[in-house]
């Protein structure tokens, strides 16, 4: 029923100042794609552009196989539902529901229809006669999802519509809006600055930061092979570690060195020839106590160390510790029970991710895996 | 014991709230209360500010129903109050909505519309004679444009010419109070309404208009009551001639008590004027209330 | 504000025969006159408060004035204040009902009925003016001069700025228009003919002959009264107690106004600023249009450019009449000083002071055989002084300000063809009824 939609080549200035650097962007029909990045870097401009509400500097936006760069906002067969909702105030919730039927001149008796019948999907039959002003805010978050859905759109915009509920609303209106996608296999481009959100809800992520998309994949991709220090940076929580590194040619392996920690690498698993200095990453669920990295890693694959316990973290299902280890701070998150207050701490070298300091990724230690069969 | 020490502190806190209260409540009856009740005692006499005000009952009030010369008055009024409201609010939202919007020209032009606002009244009407009078502006482009000649001392001219002075004095106040309403409005709704397909004149009446309701209620209120009670523009322009076309009703009590000392007549030409003025400022914020409660 | 409106003015019964009329306000009155005079033993002192409007010349005459009272008689204080003339009246209606009433005020005449019907006024203390009776006081001015000032046989002011209307005529208009200047029309119908030869509309927008004041009840009185009492008829009876503009005289006199003139018409200095630019090329005014005219327009020269004659008449009239007005100076009944008050303006009446009075503001006391004076030898002083004897003063009525209001209301309605002549004229009889009487 919905149709793909996009964005190619849009660009977009305020006087000298560039907003969004040229970007293209395909959403499929019925996919659900969240654009995540940091508060400023255009996501919502991104969104406001394919909604017809911002002009653009140059490109173009396709919904449903149609150009719609220049068409009215009403004319492109989208739903939108904003941050904080933008209901009308002085309508009730039919009137609101109605709003967009009535403009579009939709006779009146289809229109009480689907009123009705949007109402029962949303739940809010016994409340059309109330204003905004009357509602809770899942309630209002409902009405504005049902003002998106009522006509039927080819597309769905979302702009950061969880933001504005309180944590425990949240997560039940996130579960909701998963639900609905299913339900209405509906293409929904949706912007968020929560990686939660992003991570759990789409099909695929599309980061952003400063007008350009970093990386556009499946939640596995971004979290397992992010394409960048930005994005490997931005998505999981603790962060992950990042240690200036320098690499050495030891026969046909690669040796990569940050401070007290290093990792053998064969050279034949490597895309070419490695920069002197790199970046070293790896996630904190990766720093494990020595004895217990999986066993069947290759000798030497794994960097052990001895680190203090600067500070930590108990969660009641884990712990974040937080350890010095000769002058580098270096996070680990672990089961509470395993934490210990100074132990050898290993890092295998297949999780790890080896960055030019410039950005990109320029490599994943997850190719090992593949080799060893131990993961997939 | 306690309980004494208590009643004790109870009445010296009672004795202490009247003594505060003592003042306002002195000011309110010597500078409010005591007028009021002079002024409706004065409407049942016949008072020439010489001799002591005689009681003459209702005599005041049957004389004012069998004047023909209040009755103009009222007429004359309805006019103005309709004429200068009407257009003025109409105007003054037609110029708010695209001068409300962010740019620096347009709050330049905020700016600029606002001054003849800020004109004390009396240097106004008399840049408006100038403009009116033989050989002024308006009478230069009036006599080749529409054939009128006099625009102040034709009797059927004289009212829309005074109120074209009028309307142009507040049309920036009015501007500014509907540019702050329209400013408060929330952006994202505009947005929701272009995304359901409404256009421009369809979001106005449907969205604009209905929000802006409190602004216009209160611009309203502030406007007719303004009008009621307005006296000066007509004084300063036509002294409520040509023919006393433009004698409002203010202007007619005034005439009574200064001109021709009827104070006594003109206290009950006073009263009628309160009366009107608070039925109608009461039905307004009743209005504006019944609104809040939605 | 505007010498004009300061000067707009008039009022006054003729003789005593208009003064009995007011009788039936001053029933009781004589107490008051009585009391007037002896509030201190005949020797000027104290401080004497002197209210009058803005008038820049005048106020130098005063000023010397004060100064030689003060040499003779140094006990007293004079503390002039002068007034914006639009709040005077209102300003002194105040002080009178209050305890801050001034010692002298210069009064309009037109308004001294009003003051007397409430006795908020005192009559001249014969012995502050050194007079036996006040027919012997009458007798140092011109005849007819204190008519409009006298009130149930007491004199209750001084007159100041005595005027009578004139024709007032553009001598190059005339000239333009194939009329001579040196014969201006003597008869109303003579003004009609003039005022149609004198129409034009040109490149410099459109000039007429004749124009009235519309909106200015102090002149509609002055421009009506003599049109009707030129036919025979009254505006108001004799005693003021009613009217009688619905008459045949009263009917044609309105349409008379509305056959000559233009209503829409406006200059921000009325009348008299359309005959100084000579759009308009005749206007019935005081005799301070000779300085003010030339004020306007200093083009304008009197004698040269502009001219002045007597105050037209019917061609069919048996005798001549005009209208008249003046001020007066008075003392408020309330007044603390009133011994000092009325001996200081019998000091002003002096002769060298009334000749300055005329010499530099143009403001005539008319003080007998003042016209005699060498000051007084212009031709606007001595035409004045010839219809000082036929001039109507006015009628004094109470509710001047209203009738005079309904009178403008009339010729506005008649002029701008709202209502014809009759119908004006009997609307305002039928509003006069409660307003008189």
């Amino acid at each position: 029923m919905t149709t793909g939609i996009s964005v190619r080549g849009v660009r977009k200035r305020y006087g000298d100042t560039v907003v969004l650097d040229d970007l293209d962007l395909e959403v499929g029909a019925g996919e659900f794609l969240a654009v995540v990045g940091p508060s400023g870097c255009g996501k919502s401009t991104l969104m406001r552009i394919v909604a017809g509400i911002e002009p653009l500097t140059a490109g173009s936006v396709v919904i449903g196989g149609e150009d719609v760069t220049y068409a009215h906002p009403g004319d492109r067969g989208i739903g939108m539902v904003f941050q904080d909702y933008a209901l009308y105030p002085h309508l009730n919730v039919e009137g609101n529901l109605a709003f967009g039927l009535r403009a579009h001149r939709v006779d009146k008796a289809e229109v009480r229809r689907r009123v009705a019948a949007t109402a029962r999907q949303i739940g809010l039959t016994e409340h059309l006669a109330k204003k905004p002003g009357q509602l809770s805010g899942g309630q209002r978050q409902r009405v504005a999802l049902g003002r998106a859905m009522i006509r039927e759109p080819r597309a769905y915009l979302m702009d950061e519509p969880l933001s504005n509920l309180d944590a425990a609303l949240r997560v039940q209106m996130r579960a909701e809006l998963i639900e609905f996608h299913q339900r209405v296999a509906g293409t929904v481009l949706y912007v968020t600055h929560d990686q939660v959100e992003a991570m759990t809800m789409g099909d695929r992520v599309a980061v952003m930061n400063g007008g350009r998309f970093e990386q556009i994949a499946d939640p596995t991709t971004i979290y397992e092979q992010p394409a960048t220090l930005f994005v490997a940076g931005f998505l999981g929580s603790p962060r992950m570690n990042f240690l200036d590194a320098v690499t050495g040619v030891e026969g046909d392996s690669v040796r990569v060195t940050a401070g007290p920690l290093s990792w053998t690498v064969p050279a034949g698993q490597l895309d070419g020839p490695l920069p002197e200095s790199v970046v070293v990453g790896f996630r904190p669920e990766t720093v494990l106590p020595s004895g217990s990295v999986l066993p069947g890693s290759a000798a030497g694959q794994a960097a052990t160390f001895a680190g203090d316990v600067a500070l930590r973290e108990y969660l009641g299902n884990e712990a974040i510790l937080h350890l010095d280890v000769d002058g580098h701070r270096i996070v680990s998150r672990l089961p509470a029970r395993v934490a210990q207050d100074a132990v050898p701490f290993a890092v295998d070298a297949t999780d790890l991710h080896l960055f030019d300091p410039a950005g990109p990724a320029l490599w994943h230690g997850s190719a090992l895996r593949a080799l060893t069969g131990l993961r997939q | 014991m306690s309980t004494a020490i208590r009643v004790a502190g109870a009445s010296r806190q009672r004795r202490a709230g009247i003594g505060l209260a003592t003042p306002a409540a002195l000011f309110f009856l010597i500078f409010w209360v005591v007028p009021f009740g002079y002024s409706v005692y004065l409407s049942f006499t016949s008072y020439d500010l010489a001799s002591a005000p005689e009681w003459i009952g209702l005599d005041n009030y049957r004389r004012m129903l069998e004047a023909p010369q209040f009755w103009h008055s009222i007429r004359v009024t309805l006019v103005y109050v309709g004429g200068a409201v009407v257009p003025t609010m109409v105007l003054a939202l037609l110029l708010a909505i695209p001068l409300s919007r962010p740019g620096r020209a347009r709050a330049v032009l905020r700016s600029l519309i606002f001054i003849p606002a800020a004109i004390p009244l009396f240097a106004a009407s008399m840049i408006w004679r100038v403009i009116y009078s033989t050989g002024g502006l308006a009478d230069r482009i009036g006599e080749h444009t529409f054939g009128v000649q006099g625009w102040l001392t034709d009797p059927d001219v004289a009212m829309w010419s005074v109120l074209v002075m009028v309307i142009w004095k507040y049309l920036g106040l009015y501007v500014i109070l509907f540019v702050a309403g329209l400013q408060a409005l929330p952006q994202n709704v505009y947005e929701a309404a272009a995304i359901d397909g409404s256009r421009a004149v369809r979001t106005f009446f449907l969205v604009t208009l209905p929000q802006l309701k409190r602004t216009l209620l209160f611009v309203l209120v502030i406007a007719v009551t303004g009008a009621f009670n307005s006296f000066a523009p007509a004084y300063l322009l036509t002294q409520g001639g040509p023919a006393r076309a433009t004698e409002v009703f203010p202007l007619y009590l005034y005439n009574n008590a200064f001109s021709f000392s009827r104070m006594g007549f003109a206290a009950a030409l006073a009263l009628l004027l309160l009366v009107v003025l608070l039925a109608l400022s009461i039905a307004q914020f009743r209005l504006i209330r019944d609104e809040e409660d939605r | 504000m505007e010498r004009l409106s300061r000067r707009t003015v008039l009022k006054t019964g003729l003789g005593l025969g208009a003064a009995a009329g007011l009788s039936p306000f001053l029933q009781g009155c004589g107490d008051n006159g009585e009391s007037g005079s002896d509030d201190n033993s005949g020797t000027p002192q104290g401080t004497v408060k002197v209210w009058m409007h803005q008038e820049d010349l005048f106020n130098q005459v005063f000023q010397s004035a004060v100064a030689d009272y003060r040499k003779q008689f140094p006990n007293v204080t004079i503390e002039p204040l002068q007034i914006p003339l639009p709040q005077l009246d209102t300003k002194l209606q105040t002080a009178l009902i209050g305890d801050q009433a001034p010692d002298i005020v210069k009064t309009g005449g037109w308004t001294l009925a009003n003051y007397i019907r409430k006795r908020q006024l005192e009559p001249v203390s014969l012995p502050a003016v050194g007079a036996k009776s006040y027919d012997e006081f009458a007798d140092r001015y011109q005849e007819n001069a204190l008519s409009s000032l006298t009130f149930d046989e007491r004199v209750y002011g001084v007159p100041i700025d005595f005027n009578t209307t004139y024709l007032f005529y553009r001598r190059d208009r005339f000239a333009q228009a194939g009329l001579d200047p040196d014969k201006p029309p003597t008869t109303w119908e003579q003004v009609a003919e003039y005022s149609k030869k004198l129409t034009t509309t040109g490149a410099g927008g459109k000039k007429i002959g004749w124009q009235w004041f519309y909106t200015t009840p102090i002149w509609s009185e002055l421009e009506l009264t003599p049109l009707v009492r030129g036919l025979g008829g009254r505006i108001l009876s004799e005693d003021g107690s009613s009217s009688s503009l619905s008459s045949p005289e009263g009917i044609k006199a309105l349409e008379y106004v509305a056959s000559v003139g233009d209503p829409k018409l406006s200059n921000k200095n009325d009348v008299y600023g359309m005959f100084a630019d000579g759009v308009a090329a005749m206007q019935l005014s005081g005799v301070f249009s000779v300085s003010l005219t030339h004020s306007f327009n200093s083009k304008a020269v009197f004698g040269d450019t502009f001219d002045c004659a007597p105050v037209p008449q019917w061609a069919s009239a048996k005798e001549k009449t005009a209208s008249g007005y003046t001020w007066a100076w008075t003392v408020p009944a309330k007044a603390k000083n009133k011994f000092t008050a009325w001996h200081f303006i019998n000091f002003l009446q002096d002769r060298k002071v009334t000749d300055a009075s005329l010499k530099t503001a143009g403001l005539i006391v008319p003080t007998k055989d003042w016209q005699k004076e060498p000051v007084a030898k212009g031709k606007e002083f001595q035409i004045l002084s010839d219809q000082v004897s036929y001039a109507d003063f006015g009628t004094p009525v109470p509710a001047w300000n209203e009738m005079a209001q309904a009178l403008t209301d009339a010729i506005a309605a008649v002029a701008n063809g709202k209502k014809p002549a009759d119908k004006a004229a009997k609307d305002f009889d039928d509003a006069m009824k409660g307003v008189l009487g």
